[in-house]
């Protein structure tokens, strides 16, 4: 089991939890990985560990690194020190002594006094001139001993020239015949690069004099050579590559152009021509989005308000009429299976259809079973029955018309119902009497009963549900069931196909289907005092539409003139 | 002692038209009263559904018949042994005793819809689209069965991305192709505008609700 904690990393600013390997944090974009900031030895400020140049004063600066590889460096040991080593007795010698290299010790035998055991003198020696040497800080770092040799300070000219990279070997006073076999012969300095010599010219390495060396490196800090400063003979046993001076040479041409730049950044300025018109012609959003708002409420509540003087105009079309003419066809008596497929959120729509729906079921007196694949819809199907039946009036519950609740499972709920609707036990949903101790249950045996199946409701889904599970076709003793469907407007075109295969026979859509069955009928339902306010509603969003186009058609004629 | 009904249908009224409110002041900002309303709406919900499903489903169609007539009802204790499994799901380490559950769950309602919509979506509307084109007695069915045919291809073929090129039929097939798929694409713009349209009056259609609800039943305003 992979350990969660050790795969995360948490930002030092925010301390959101980020994935093992990110570079910045996820939450607040603080770098995950950042490089040690290394101190300019000039000015002192603190700049990022990828930076080779002082961002304050632009002094060149000593290469960070990640720890990491400053505690690889002492595994490099270079030849002639391992060499020097097995001079000294070896490395196993060397490796024992660890505080107190051999050849350390021959050193003191030598003349020298120990480095590491006694402790560095408060004063300078006597015999030597009081010297400023710096000295080296850091772990491992021992204190110079009083007798130690002293090197000569650098000269103040050239100890601006940090090259603290590379640290510098000296030799002490021990014998490097085979060291120097294997070293560079010692050339005379050369001039620096951009004194004498152009910097194309300047050799890739060369060697450096001691001074020069003491100037430019610090003494080792750690490491086998910690502390031995001023041990060692100030003489330069390898050379180096030297770093290249940048020359302070500047071409003709960038004089030209920085003498340009001066001119325009110190020349007058120049007021840029600013589209303020453009903007102050363009409406805010929020106040765009509230028009809107104001245009659809309002006409919707105008219309509300006025809808008994609004002529509603409604002519019923093909679909409605269909769906009137299905629930014509029924005979009398007809068992119907009614399927309250919605929820409280389309109730506003779906409602008046049911409530028209029922209306006309009523009217033909037919057996209505109320049955629900949502769990708020045998809620609803109980208010819509009761309106339904105190307006018909002689319709009573159990007898005429009953709920039989929720069928959970959606499809496979529906593909449930061709097995075993009417059972027995089959409860109703109100008070829990089975359905074959009520009037209304008297002689149902199956779905095969039941003359027409009306879905009513606002997701596609629940109507496949229906058509697909309940009302297939299996060879000649196939179980179809008539069905008709009223939808909401947004499930309208995708139920309209299965219309037009005839798996529907009919289809009502949305308030304005209600309000045609409700036409069909004869009468004035909620349906129909709502077709004048989706019309104003509509005709206020096509308004909308207009003057959006109208205003982007006038905006591009006006960019192009 | 429960309330009047007049005083249980005026409070439904007043807390009904508060929570309306609330939700409209979106129209605003997000504020905190649509966030609360919107709560209220998910947590009634989901505790109305999971009344529902324990008195519609595990009491009257599970448990009643099983304690009334257990050996006419034998074969419930499979799901109830089935629903029990599934509650292992709650404890991480015995989740895996869910699993026949779960699998039993997902493959029924799989195989059912696929079987649905094979014989229920599929073929009956491919059937459904191999009109005749022949103008016949009336002209504007042929009209109409035309768009239809066109509509359904240009559809398919705007869908079908490969075609072989290279040679010379290749590159006239692929030409074709290209042009066929702009007609695809014109019939699947159409849909989603009436697709927009629809979502829009029905979205209208529930706003208009709401200010009758609000006018009649809460103010009066309405006859």
């Amino acid at each position: 089991m992979l350990d969660e904690e050790s795969k995360v990393i948490y930002c030092p600013r925010c301390g959101t939890a980020n994935r093992e390997g990110s570079r910045f944090c996820n939450n607040c974009g603080q770098d995950l990985n950042p490089a040690e900031e290394v101190a300019c030895p000039a000015c002192g400020h603190l700049n990022p560990g990828e930076a080779v140049a002082c961002a304050n004063c632009g002094a060149t600066l000593p290469s960070a690194g990640p720890p990491k590889e400053a505690e690889e460096v002492p595994e490099e040991v270079p030849t002639w020190l391992k060499r020097l080593r097995d001079l000294e007795g070896g490395e196993e010698e060397a490796e024992a002594g660890e505080k107190i290299p051999t050849w350390l010790l021959r050193l003191r035998q030598e003349g020298v006094a120990p480095l590491a055991e006694e402790p560095a003198p408060q004063e300078p020696a006597p015999e030597e001139p009081a010297v400023e040497e710096p000295t080296p800080q850091g772990p491992g770092v021992e204190p110079l001993p009083p007798e130690a040799p002293v090197i000569q300070p650098p000269e103040p000219a050239e100890a601006e020239v940090p090259a603290p990279e590379e640290p510098t070997e000296r030799t002490g006073r021990i014998d490097l015949a085979q060291l120097e076999e294997e070293a560079v012969p010692i050339e005379p300095p050369s001039p620096p690069p951009g004194e004498g010599i152009p910097l194309e010219e300047a050799p890739p390495s060369e060697a450096i004099s001691p001074e020069e060396a003491e100037d430019m490196e610090p003494a080792a800090s750690e490491g086998i050579l910690a502390g031995l400063v001023g041990v060692l003979t100030e003489r330069t046993a390898f050379p180096r590559p030297r770093r290249r001076q940048p020359t302070s040479a500047v071409p003709l041409a960038g004089t030209e152009q920085a003498s340009v730049f001066e001119e325009i950044v110190t020349g007058p300025a120049i007021p840029a021509p600013v589209e303020k018109k453009e903007e102050r012609e363009r409406l805010s959003p929020t106040l765009v989005r509230w028009l809107i708002y104001l245009l659809v409420g309002g006409a919707v509540i105008l219309a509300i308000l006025l809808s008994g003087i609004l002529p509603s105009g409604l002519v019923p079309g093909v679909t409605a009429a269909a769906f009137d003419q299905a629930l014509s066809n029924l005979p009398e008596q007809a068992t119907v299976l009614v399927s309250f497929d919605y929820d409280p959120s389309t109730r506003g729509e779906l409602g008046p259809q049911a409530g028209a729906v029922l209306g006309r079921l009523m009217e033909q007196e037919a057996r209505i079973l109320a049955i629900s694949l949502v769990p708020e819809g045998a809620t609803l199907a109980d208010e819509a029955l009761d309106r339904s039946a105190a307006a018909a009036g002689d319709y009573v519950y159990g007898e005429n018309y009953v709920n039989l609740g929720f069928v959970s499972g959606e499809a496979a709920g529906a593909r449930a119902l061709t097995q075993g609707l009417f059972r027995p036990d089959q409860a109703e949903y109100r008070e829990g009497r089975r359905l074959s101790d009520i009037a209304i249950g008297e002689g149902l045996t199956g779905l095969a009963d039941v003359d027409l199946i009306v879905v009513l409701t606002a997701r596609p889904e629940a109507l496949r549900s229906w058509i697909e599970q309940v009302q297939i076709e299996q060879d000649q003793t196939a179980l179809q069931v008539r069905m008709v469907a009223g939808v909401s407007a947004q499930a309208d075109p995708l139920a309209r196909p299965y219309l037009r295969s005839g798996q529907l026979e009919g289809l009502v859509v949305g308030l304005l289907g209600a309000a045609e069955l409700e036409a069909l009928r004869g009468v004035t339902g909620p349906a129909s005092a709502a077709v004048a306010p989706q019309s104003l509603g509509h005709l206020a969003v096509l308004a909308v539409i207009l003057a959006a186009n109208l205003a982007h058609l006038w905006g591009r004629l006006r960019g192009r003139s | 002692m429960p309330l009047p009904e007049d005083v249980t249908a005026l409070a439904g009224v007043w807390v009904g038209a508060v929570l309306t409110i609330m939700v409209f002041s979106y129209l605003l900002s997000d504020s905190p009263l649509f966030r609360v309303a919107e709560h209220l709406l998910v947590g009634t919900a989901l505790g109305f559904a999971t009344v529902v499903a324990v008195h519609q489903v595990l009491i009257a169609r599970l448990a009643a018949p099983l304690l009334e007539e257990p050996a006419a009802n034998a074969q419930l204790a499979v799901p109830l042994a089935l629903g029990v499994l599934l509650l292992a799901k709650i404890h991480a380490p015995l989740a895996w005793v869910g699993n026949p559950s779960m699998a039993l769950l997902f493959g029924v309602g799989a195989a059912v819809a696929a079987g649905g919509a094979f014989t229920g979506t599929l073929l009956r509307q491919a059937q459904a689209t191999m009109l005749s084109l022949s103008p016949g007695e009336d002209a504007m069915v042929a009209v109409n069965n035309l768009i239809l045919v066109v509509g359904t291809l240009g559809t398919l073929g705007y869908f079908y991305f490969s075609l072989e090129g290279g040679t010379r039929a290749g590159e006239f097939r692929k030409a074709i192709a290209r042009n066929w798929r702009m007609v695809g694409r014109g019939f699947i713009m159409i849909t989603f505008g009436a697709l927009f349209a629809n979502a829009l009056t029905t979205r209208i259609s529930l706003l208009i609700d709401r200010v009758q609800f609000l006018l009649g039943d809460w103010l009066g305003l309405l006859s």
